[in-house]
C-alpha cells in the first residue's frame, strides 16, 4: 500500500477501525511523522470508541431513531383534517383514520378538541327586546312607485264623479264650504298681453288673460287673434254665504236671468258657427265661450254665473253648459247630429277639473287640469304639486 | 308572503339576526336598528318574498346593511377608537367563552361574518355564497382560515395560562 496526500484519509479511517496489517500501519505511521499537520488533525480520532461488528445498540436508541407515523400526519395536514371533519367535509376513509389517530395519539385528539372549541354556539338568552314592535298589524303594503300616480288620478276622478250631483244641492242649501277649480286656459305657445285679477263680491275671483295665440292660423290671413283664456276660483263659502242671505238682497231680477243667459247662448252659437269658418278650433269650449266678450272686466259688471237673484251657477252647471255648449258645436261640425261621444268625453273633463279643485281646496296642494287643441296637437296635461303629467298627441 | 307569515318570520327569526348582528358590530343600538331596517325592507317586499326565503332575504339584507354601516363608521372612526381596539385585555383573565368571543372578534369582517353563519345558522357553503355574495370556495377557504386562527388563538391562549 502506499500512502500519500490522495488517499491517506481512507488509509487513516481503516488505520482507526483496525483494518490494516501491521506493515500498513507502520506505513501509516511514517506517512503521520512525515506530515504534522495531518497528525494533528487526526490526533482525536484516535480517542473515538472502536466498536466491534459484533457489538449491538442499545433498543431504546433505535426506538429514539424511529419515527411514528402520525409524526408524519400531523405536520402536514392534520388541521386541514380536523377541519374537514368538523365541516363534514371529509371521505368515510378519511374520517375513520382521522378517529384512529385520535384515539391512537393525545396530540391529534387535543388538536381536535382545540377545533371543536372554534364551534361557535349562539347565546340563546341573547334576544331582540322588542319583537311585537316588528310584527304588522294592518293590511299589506303593496309599494309600487307608479301605483301612487295611478291612485291619485283615480281619486281625482272619482272624487269629481262622486261629488258633482252632491255639490250642486250644497249650492242651493248654503250649507258647505268648499271650491272649485276650472282651469282651461291652456294654450301652448301663447303670449299673454293683458292679465287681470278681479274678485267679484260673489265669492267668485276671476282671473284673465287676453293673449295672441301664435299657433293660431286663420285662415287667409296673418292676424293674430286676440283670445282671453280664464282661470275661475269659485269660493262656495262665499256662495254659501251669500246663499244664506239671498232673500234678503236679491241682486238680480229674472229680467236679468233671461237677458244675461239667453244672448249668451245664442252668441255662444254664432261665436263658435263663426270661428268654424275662420279659425282652427283650439282649446276647450271654454275658451270659445270667452271670446264672447273681449272686455276683462266683464265679470266684474255682470257676474256670468249668476243666474238668478238666489241660485249661483254650481261648477254641475257650468260643466252642463259646457256640453250643451259643445253639443251645439257638434250640430254644425256633424250635420245636426249630436255626439254622445263627445259629450261623454267633455263630461269627464270637466268632472275631473270638479275633483281637482276640491283636492286642491282640501290638501293645499295645487292642482292643475289642462286640455287644448289646435290644428297639429291634441294636449291633455295633469299636475298635482310636484307631480305632472302630460299626454301630447299629435293630429294629422 | 301574508301577514301572519310575515309576523311568524319575526318570532323566528329576529332573535337570530339579532345576536348575528350584534356578534359582528358589538354595539346593541345599532343592532337593532339594522334587525329593524331588515324586517322595514322585507315589509314593503312582502308581496314579492316568499315565505320559504324570508329568512335568506333578511340575512343577506341585514349583511348588507351591517356592511353599509361597518363602511360608515369606519370612515368617520377616531384614532381613539382604533387605540381601543388595539388595547386587549389578557386571555389568560377570561373564561373560556370569552376566549372564544375575543377570538372571534379578531377576525377579519368576513371570515367572522361566513363562521357565523355556518355555526349560528348552519347554512351550506352556497347559502353563505348568496348572502355574503362569495363564491362556495371563497366561502369554503374563509371559514378553514377563521378555525385556524380561531384555534391559534386558542392555543396562544392555553400556553398563557
Amino acid at each position: 500500500m502506499i500512502i500519500d496526500l490522495h488517499n491517506y484519509e481512507i488509509v487513516l479511517i481503516d488505520y482507526f477501525d483496525g483494518n490494516l496489517s501491521p506493515d500498513e500501519v507502520g506505513e501509516v505511521l511514517v506517512f503521520l511523522e512525515q506530515h504534522p499537520e495531518i497528525k494533528n488533525a487526526y490526533e482525536g480520532l484516535s480517542k473515538l470508541p472502536i466498536v466491534s461488528r459484533s457489538e449491538k445498540l442499545e433498543s431504546n436508541f433505535k426506538n429514539q431513531l424511529k419515527r411514528d407515523v402520525s409524526e408524519r400526519v400531523i405536520p402536514a395536514n392534520i388541521d386541514e383534517m380536523l377541519i374537514a371533519q368538523m365541516e363534514h367535509d371529509i371521505s368515510h376513509k378519511d374520517n375513520e383514520e382521522l378517529t384512529k389517530l385520535a384515539q391512537q395519539y393525545t396530540e391529534i385528539a387535543k388538536l381536535k378538541n382545540i377545533f371543536a372549541l372554534t364551534k361557535l354556539s349562539p347565546d340563546l338568552s341573547v334576544q331582540f327586546p322588542d319583537k311585537e314592535s316588528l310584527k304588522k298589524k294592518g293590511s299589506k303594503v303593496i309599494y309600487m312607485p307608479f301605483l301612487r300616480y295611478a291612485a291619485a288620478i283615480l281619486l281625482l276622478f272619482s272624487f269629481g264623479y262622486f261629488t258633482r250631483n252632491y255639490l250642486y244641492q250644497i249650492n242651493n242649501d248654503g250649507q258647505e264650504q268648499k271650491v272649485a277649480v276650472i282651469n282651461n286656459n291652456s294654450r301652448p305657445e301663447s303670449e299673454t298681453i293683458a292679465s287681470t285679477n278681479n274678485n267679484t263680491n260673489d265669492g267668485l275671483e276671476v282671473h284673465q288673460e287676453i293673449t295672441h295665440n301664435t299657433q293660431n292660423t286663420v285662415a287667409n290671413t296673418n292676424e293674430k287673434q286676440p283670445k282671453i283664456n280664464k282661470i275661475l276660483k269659485y269660493d262656495l263659502h262665499s256662495v254659501a254665504k251669500k246663499n244664506s242671505s239671498a232673500a234678503q238682497a236679491p241682486e238680480l231680477s229674472p229680467d236679468d236671468e233671461i237677458s244675461h243667459k239667453q244672448p249668451i247662448h245664442q252668441e255662444i252659437v254664432n261665436q263658435i258657427a263663426q270661428e268654424n269658418k275662420t279659425t282652427n278650433h283650439e282649446g276647450v269650449v271654454r275658451n270659445e265661450i270667452d271670446n264672447i266678450s273681449t272686455n276683462p272686466n266683464v265679470f266684474t259688471q255682470v257676474p256670468p254665473i249668476v243666474r238668478n237673484h238666489n241660485e249661483y251657477m254650481g261648477v254641475q252647471e257650468w260643466i252642463t253648459e259646457k256640453i250643451i255648449a259643445q253639443s251645439k258645436k257638434n250640430l254644425y261640425e256633424e250635420g245636426g247630429q249630436q255626439s254622445d261621444s263627445v259629450s261623454r268625453n267633455i263630461e269627464l273633463i270637466n268632472i275631473a277639473a270638479l275633483g281637482a279643485g276640491l283636492i286642491e281646496k282640501a290638501t293645499s296642494t295645487e292642482v292643475e287640469i289642462r286640455k287644448s287643441q289646435n290644428n297639429k296637437t291634441k294636449i291633455f296635461s295633469f299636475a298635482l304639486g310636484k307631480f305632472k303629467y302630460e299626454n301630447i298627441k299629435r293630429l294629422n | 308572503m301574508t301577514i301572519s307569515e310575515f309576523n311568524n318570520c319575526v318570532d323566528l327569526y329576529a332573535d337570530s339576526l339579532f345576536r348575528f348582528i350584534l356578534k359582528n358590530i358589538k354595539d346593541t343600538e345599532k343592532a337593532k336598528d339594522i334587525v329593524q331596517d331588515t324586517y322595514e325592507k322585507l315589509w314593503v317586499k312582502v308581496s314579492h318574498v316568499e315565505s320559504k326565503n324570508a329568512k335568506s332575504y333578511m340575512f343577506t339584507t341585514a349583511y348588507r346593511t351591517m356592511i353599509d354601516s361597518i363602511r360608515k363608521e369606519k370612515k368617520y372612526s377616531t384614532l381613539e377608537q382604533i387605540k381601543e381596539i388595539s388595547i386587549s385585555t389578557t386571555g389568560a383573565t377570561l373564561s373560556l367563552r370569552q376566549n372564544i368571543d375575543k377570538g372571534l372578534e379578531r377576525l377579519p369582517e368576513i371570515q367572522r361574518t361566513v363562521l357565523l353563519l355556518r355555526d349560528y345558522e348552519g347554512y351550506d357553503y352556497a347559502q353563505i355564497g348568496e348572502i355574503t355574495g362569495l363564491n362556495e370556495s371563497q366561502v369554503k377557504v374563509y371559514i378553514y382560515r377563521a378555525r385556524i386562527a380561531m384555534k391559534d388563538y386558542l392555543v396562544s391562549i392555553e400556553n398563557l395560562i
